[in-house]
């Protein structure tokens, strides 16, 4: 009636005739996609407390052994009665990344080992202050020409899905590493393994193609698990590792990009695990983090926002734990570019940094000046340094080395990889203005970063870049050998400092089959004063590793290899 | 009314029906005036600016807002004020660049299909859909990445972006205009495509691709400082807008004001584009021109 | 019939372009520096495990052979398996893709919810204090640099007031923030069409005539001026479909929520290369179905738009 009258006006549109259609048509749009979103969302906020549930029960039903099956399975009452010994407490962990795998073999990040840790464990680990204890082992002999480890196995240890510890999971988890047909990034450390017997029930021998000292080292990364339970899990390991360790804590729940949770294992070995179940909440955002460890969202948060720690340090609520990491961050110097070929002028830019002041300004004093080249807790570590603040002397070594004017050098960086990687950079590239070198900064995203320090001699475009060093192992033949070693220039080691001292590498050698822990260390503190002096890099700092908690929580400690001891910590 | 209120500018000579849709568009004007301001800052800062926007004292680092650093210092102990203007100046010749290019050959690209029709038009089409379909900010990602970051490089990877939209603009209206007289006229005088396209269609559709170019230099300037936020932005020590946002997003608990500053001048040169761009099309399209009177 | 013909062709439309953005995206990537082996196996790995990761995916193949691989898959909707979680992609992506439907559904209902009554109640007071108010709302909205209004909410309602968690979907209240975030630039364009048509609708004979009759004005514009105003807000918000998603690529960067868009950005930066071609796939595949279901909607409404719909 009225439309049709008006729909000259509308013609091009056609608007009028259409208005209760067009109505339901944003109502059916909106629907659509509301709809779709609650069809998908399995585990997304919206229904994120009833699909927890569900995957509690499936996951401890489908995976768990018959002994254990009957106590977790069933209701919450009686989940209470087998934990009796338990504090019944949980602890709520905030941590920056997400696990890519939960395959205790395809680790690559030291958080999410951490939280392996508590599941799967190795025959050795590294103590806080650096030396290697037994866990699953309970001693080892190593053969005279340094090629067989011997190792004897604690009696009694029973896997979370009730199989026995004993030497053929170890044979098992070993060749598991080795098999090619399993992601397993850190291979590199097991390829001298020749193979694996085992002798009886709890006595192992591998034998090594040639002598490796830091094989102890190497075994605090495999962390033994179990073969049937592995078997039967097939692919879904990554996803679902349950019943394959030997730790205090059992795998419950994963869901991706939120959070992980453990509760305790009531049969472990080693007395009964204090909590009974730990959450490992995924929040990448450092400052949120903090916000939920403030509000009681969390009871400890691994790195919390450098910029943060004094104020966090000032409240009675909250305590700040930080230790020296073994995570060395350096300039490396490609020695043999142009004037970077002197060591004269790789000392100078060594003497014009003040590494105090970028400690305490850009690091928020999170961090601890490089006096070596290994870390403390290392074995071999000897203080040599650091490189004192002293431009004057870096402009004199300069002109010494005919080039008292400076000259133009290229520093680059990744961006975001590192604690304040960027500003670091930028900052040193500001000292180094200052005694007169024309300094480019040049960022780049991480893959392309790994790419170019990674390029081989020839084709190189390496001046100086900003890099940090932490080994899987804290051994001291990982700091140094692929570093430093002639052998090792990229892209076959990691030599990209393209340094190359025959004197140096005699005791890298040296250093990569002596097995007393005392000659060692005498190889590795001389190798220390010749690259030292050398100085194939500018020595920055040893960063921090930092957590902060709730101060309800007592006795976290921390390992420097950036983990938390979780198992250890008390609550109330 | 109009006439009292112009005639100042009548008796300079100056007078006339553009310039009264200008001046009568408040929005426009507001968008005239707070770009130039920025652009006047941005220009003079290193002259005027006690402060290197490179180098820092860091003993100065990340204090707050005073009289001495009126925005503050950043977090290597630098002039937050003086490192805006500079960023602002850097994002504002990404976004003109950027734009530019990706106008360009968007509008070639689309003229050459509205033209030329048939299957060069349905092939070059599909390419716009397909770009089209992936949000731009992830092409240009992958763009940065592959070219590594530099100006020059984030200017391409904008352009690129940009492509699409004006390659569909641009085909439709050729597709209006090509079958109008003239140029059939043209056609029959046996004129070479070539010289249609550029001499004849071209110059009668520019005006679109120019009020368009205007608001999307808003889009590309928030384009740009998106991917300095991801840090893919341009190299330091320069400062650029959007990577000083996302630098200080390290600092939001101890120094708020460094997102804060940045973020309001990038707003502002957006915001301005904007109603730059929509009073340029107001005044440009003829249509609209009809229905303003 | 003429209906599925249109149907037909515009089907074939999407598998077009949904194949040249897989093969475009194909070779974007392979262009980039940068080896996934590498970064999985870390820097310090020795050549020989790099070697045995690139064959367990396939990367040592040479590209082409890559290629069509990687399309036969595609046929079969097997989108291959992630480099760094050794998962299938699809599933992945099943993971995330409900995480961005439900920040994108709470986002359009935000803007909708508040874009239509804004527009409309600023049409029917034009010239008023709150017209210009959400006049320059609008220039704002669209002006708004999406991880600075993110950074700033946390700021303020994380930061400072300590109400809302900053990122991270754990919570239920988590999505307020990323959806107000992602909203905004949405809600722009839906209030100025809204205002736009109902400014063009007032001004319609019918609704003084309505007036003239005596009709409660209340009466008029939910009656008249509602129902006719609503269709080019549809049509803009067909449009924004779109846009919401590649507003979630930026949002859900700065609130860490694990939806598609920040798993593309996390693959590109780990050289994920089938998770990145197999999250675009979906997402210009969801882009493409988009722009066919509102053209569909239409074509079906108004007969007139088939014809024209060439363009």
């Amino acid at each position: 009636m009225k439309t049709s009258k008006r729909k000259s006006t509308y013609n091009q549109t056609g608007f009028r005739s259409l208005s209760t259609t067009s109505v339901l048509a944003l109502v059916v749009l909106v629907a659509i996609v509301i709809a779709a979103a609650l069809l998908f969302a399995k585990g997304s906020p919206a229904t994120q407390t009833t699909s927890t549930q569900q995957t509690t029960i499936q996951t401890t039903s489908t995976t768990k052994p018959p002994s254990s099956t009957t106590s977790q399975q069933t209701t919450s009452m009686q989940q209470t009665t087998t934990q009796q010994a338990t504090s019944g407490k949980t602890l709520r962990v905030g941590i920056g990344v997400d696990a890519d795998t939960l395959d205790p073999a395809g680790q690559t990040t030291t958080t999410i080992s951490n939280i392996i840790r508590l599941i799967a464990q190795p025959l050795f680990i590294t103590s806080p202050n650096g030396t290697i204890v037994p866990v699953l082992a309970d001693s080892y002999n190593v053969s005279s020409n340094g090629t067989v480890y011997t190792i004897k196995l604690k009696k009694g240890i029973k896997f979370q899905d009730g199989e026995p510890l004993n030497s053929e999971a170890v044979k098992f988890t070993l060749e598991r590493i080795l098999d090619p047909n399993v992601k397993v990034p850190s291979r590199g450390n097991f390829l001298l393994i020749d193979h694996v017997e085992a002798v009886d029930e709890y006595t192992v021998n591998i034998y090594l193609k040639k002598p490796f000292a830091p094989f102890l080292g190497v075994l605090t990364s495999a962390y033994i698990i179990a073969p049937n339970a592995t078997k039967q899990l097939g692919d879904k390991i990554a996803n679902n590792p349950a019943g394959i360790g030997t730790g205090p804590y059992m795998f419950k729940e994963w869901v991706k990009g939120d959070h992980i949770t453990l509760v305790a294992n009531p049969n472990y070995w080693n007395g009964t695990p204090y909590f009974s179940q730990m959450i490992f909440k995924v929040v990448p955002d450092a400052s949120t983090r903090e916000a939920m460890l403030l509000s009681g969202d969390l009871d400890l948060i691994i790195q919390p926002p450098p910029s943060d720690l004094a104020s966090l340090s000032s409240r009675g609520d909250v305590k700040v734990s930080w230790t020296i990491s073994t995570r060395e961050m350096y300039i490396g110097i490609n020695t043999q570019y142009g004037p970077l070929n002197d060591t004269r002028v790789r000392q100078a830019l060594n003497y014009a940094i003040d590494k105090d002041s970028l400690i305490k300004y850009v690091l928020f004093g999170l961090g601890s000046p490089e006096d070596s080249i290994l870390p403390p807790f290392v074995l071999g570590h000897i203080a040599v340094g650091p490189y004192q603040y002293d431009p004057q002397k870096a402009k004199q070594l300069l002109a010494q080395a005919g080039y008292p004017n400076g000259f133009s050098v290229t520093l680059i960086t990744p961006n975001g990889r590192y604690l304040f990687d960027t500003q670091v950079a930028e900052t040193i590239a500001q000292y180094l203005r200052d005694i007169g070198i024309q300094v480019n900064v040049r960022t780049y995203d991480w893959p392309t970063y790994v790419s170019t320090i990674l390029a081989p001699l020839n084709k190189t475009e390496l001046q100086l870049f900003l890099l940090g060093w932490s080994p899987s192992v804290p051994d001291p033949y990982f700091y140094t050998f692929q570093l430093f070693h002639s052998s090792q220039f990229t892209p076959n080691g990691f030599n990209n400092f393209f340094y190359n001292n025959t004197e140096a590498d005699k005791l890298l050698e040296l250093g990569a089959t002596t097995t007393d822990p005392q000659l060692r260390a005498q190889i590795y503190q001389n190798l220390t004063k010749i690259v030292w002096n050398d100085a194939p890099m500018i020595f920055l700092y040893y960063q921090g590793f930092v957590v902060a908690y709730r101060s309800t929580l007592s006795n976290v400690v921390l390992f420097p290899y950036e983990m938390v001891d979780f198992a250890s910590i008390r609550m109330g | 009314m109009m006439e009292i209120k112009f005639g100042w500018l009548k008796k300079l000579g100056i007078y006339n029906d553009k310039i009264i849709m200008i001046t009568s568009s408040r929005t426009g004007m507001f968008g005239l005036a707070s770009l130039s301001s920025i652009v006047f800052l941005s220009l003079i800062v290193d002259l005027v600016s006690p402060y290197n926007p490179i180098k820092g004292n860091l003993a100065q680092a990340l204090k707050p807002p005073s009289l001495e650093h009126i925005f503050g210092t950043d977090e290597l102990g630098r002039d937050l004020f003086t490192r805006t203007f500079v960023g602002a100046r850097t994002s504002l010749l990404i976004a003109l660049l950027g734009t530019g290019l990706g106008a360009s050959i968007g509008t070639v690209l689309g003229l050459i299909a509205g033209y030329l029709g048939g299957a060069v038009d349905y092939s070059l089409m599909r390419v716009a859909d397909a770009l089209l379909s992936i949000p731009s900010i992830l092409i240009a990602i992958a763009l940065v990445a592959i070219l590594g970051p530099s100006t020059t490089n984030i200017i391409i990877s904008i352009s690129f972006g940009l492509i699409p939209s004006f390659m569909r603009l641009t085909r439709g209206v050729v597709v209006q205009v090509k079958n109008m007289e003239y140029i059939i006229a043209a056609k029959l005088l046996g004129l070479s495509n070539f010289r249609i396209m550029f001499k004849h269609v071209l110059p009668n559709i520019s005006y679109i691709s120019i009020s368009q170019f205007t608001l999307e230099l808003g889009g590309s300037i928030l384009m740009a400082s998106g991917l300095g936020f991801l840090g893919l932005g341009v190299q330091p020590p320069y400062p650029e807008l959007g990577t000083m946002i996302g630098t200080a997003k390290n600092y939001i608990g101890v120094a708020p004001y460094l997102i804060l500053f940045p973020g309001i001048v990038l707003l502002l040169l957006a915001l301005s584009f904007n109603l730059l761009g929509n009073m340029l099309r107001d005044i440009m399209d003829p249509t609209s021109r009809v229905n303003m009177k | 019939m003429a209906a599925i013909g249109f149907f037909g062709k515009r089907l074939i439309g999407v598998a077009v372009v949904v194949i040249s953005v897989s093969i475009f995206m194909f070779v974007l990537l392979r262009s980039i520096p940068g080896d996934p082996a590498r970064l999985l196996a870390g820097f310090d790995a020795p050549p020989e495990v790099v070697e045995q990761i690139k064959e367990r995916y396939g990367l040592n193949d040479p590209l082409p052979v890559q290629l069509i691989k990687y399309l036969e898959n595609l046929f079969t909707l097997n989108l291959g398996t992630s480099v760094r979680t050794d998962s299938p992609v699809i599933v992945e992506i099943l993971h995330r893709l409900p995480y961005t439907l439900y920040l994108s559904a709470a986002a359009l209902f935000i803007a909708v919810a508040i874009g239509v009554p804004l527009g409309a109640y600023a049409a029917l007071k034009k010239d008023s204090p709150i017209d210009y108010f959400v006049t320059a709302l609008i220039s704002v909205g669209t002006a708004m640099p999406t991880f600075w209004l993110g950074l700033m909410l946390i700021l303020l309602f994380s930061v400072q007031l300590k109400l809302l968690p900053a990122g991270g979907a754990g919570n239920p209240s988590s999505i307020i923030l990323p959806a107000i975030t992602l909203s905004l630039p949405v809600m722009a364009p839906i209030a100025k069409t809204t205002r736009f048509t109902f400014l063009e609708v007032l001004k319609e004979d019918f609704v003084k005539l309505a007036v003239a009759k005596g009709l409660r004005r209340k009466t008029v514009i939910f009656k008249h001026v509602m129902k006719n105003a609503m269709v080019p807000v549809v049509t803009v918000l067909g449009l924004q479909l779109g846009n919401l998603m590649k507003g979630a690529v930026i949002t859900e960067t700065v609130f860490a929520w694990p939806g598609i868009g920040r798993l593309v950005v996390d693959s590109i930066f780990a050289r994920d290369y089938p998770m990145v071609q197999g999250a675009i796939f979906v997402l210009a595949l969801i882009y493409a179905l988009i722009n066919l279901a509102v053209d569909s909607l239409y074509a079906a409404i108004d007969p007139r738009i088939r014809l024209g719909g060439a363009s």
